[in-house]
């Protein structure tokens, strides 16, 4: 079974995390678009952009790419085995 | 005045046709100033002026005392009188009395009584009893009981109590309580704890404090100004998304309508 499509609450709990990382992330670099040289933010964005690697390239491992760039395996295209933007998990 | 039955004007027309030839003939306006140069200190001409009289229903048979050694060009000695209801001397030359006698205010902004002295306004917003002095404000706007003073605003912004002091905005707009601390600014939200910071003197929120700067006074007209967010209070990822921002000092409540009682999309 497609791995995307079953309850797989680690899959969905670990797209929820690089989701939320995600969106502190553009939140951070809106901040930084007006605030430059905050170097607290700059900090801070740094640490959340590290974790959301980390969060990404585990989620990639355990249950596909995230992008069309995490595509890991080098005989099989698994992108085409995501979810599509109209099933629930992609959302 | 003699009333010719075949002239077909209007009663008020027959009035304003005689108040204007004594204007025009250096006479007394009929309201309250004899304006030699025909130019009253609003800018209007001395026609403009008593016509406007006349709309606002002046009653302009007041038998006033002419004064024909003097100019009675509007300038300090005499506020505006308006006869529009824009007799806001507000800050000007208190001591000159317009009055139409003893009893009578000048502006005719509808109000039988308004007086002017050391003690009451004559601006005439509809307000009979204003009184301007070192405790109340004089705008007048509807509000009965303005008060200005070391420890309230007086704006007026239909806010009957507005203070101004150390730990109080006097902006208004419906809040009755602003607090000013050090770190936050004042946005004059209704229900939320605007605060002002410590590079202003007074909250930068109000529907205009008493000087009109509302709480810029010390900056420059014309330019728009923004406070400066500081990096703290910043939510964890998670929760943020919760939120709807990472930065706590953004997190504000949503008001809807009347049909979306407790917000939207965090309702």
């Amino acid at each position: 079974m497609d791995k995307h499509n079953n309850c797989n609450t680690g899959c969905n709990a670990l797209m929820r995390r690089i989701r939320a990382l995600d969106f502190a992330i553009q939140e951070t670099v809106l901040y930084l678009d007006a605030y430059p040289d905050c170097a607290e933010a700059l900090e801070h964005y740094h640490k959340l952009v590290c974790e959301r690697n980390t969060a990404v390239a585990e989620y990639e491992q355990q249950c596909g790419p995230v992008t069309i760039f995490g595509n890991t395996s080098t005989s099989k295209w698994q992108w085409i085995n995501g979810p599509w933007p109209w099933h629930y998990d992609a959302n | 005045m003699y009333i010719d039955n075949n002239d077909v004007r209007t009663p008020r027309e027959r009035v304003g046709g005689e108040l204007l030839r004594q204007a025009r003939e250096g006479d007394s306006c009929g309201c309250e100033h004899r304006n030699r140069t025909g130019v009253t200190r609003s800018g209007t001409s001395v026609e403009d002026h008593v016509a406007r009289s006349l709309v606002n229903g002046l009653d302009t048979r007041h038998s006033m005392p002419t004064y024909a050694d003097t100019d009675t060009e509007h300038s300090d000695e005499h506020s505006d009188c308006g006869c529009d209801g824009d007799n806001t001397s507000y800050g000007g030359n208190r001591e000159n009395r317009m009055t139409r006698d003893n009893e009578h205010s000048g502006c005719g902004c509808g109000n039988e009584r308004m007086t002017r002295d050391s003690e009451h306004s004559g601006c005439g917003c509809g307000n009979e009893r204003m009184t301007r002095d070192s405790e109340r404000s004089g705008c007048g706007c509807g509000n009965e009981r303005m008060t200005r003073g070391s420890e309230r605003s007086g704006c007026g912004c239909g806010n009957e109590r507005m203070t101004r002091g150390s730990e109080r905005s006097g902006c208004g707009c419906g809040n009755e309580r602003m607090i000013r601390n050090s770190w936050r600014s004042g946005y004059g939200r209704s229900d939320y704890r605007m605060t002002r910071t410590d590079t202003y003197e007074h909250g930068g929120c109000g529907c205009g404090t008493d000087n009109g700067s509302w709480g810029l006074h010390e900056h420059p007209l014309a330019i728009v100004y923004s406070p400066q967010q500081v990096w703290r209070n910043v939510y964890d990822p998670e929760e943020g998304m919760e939120h709807g921002t990472i930065f706590a000092e953004l997190d504000l409540p949503f008001y809807g309508n009347d049909n979306m009682r407790g917000g939207g999309c965090r309702g």
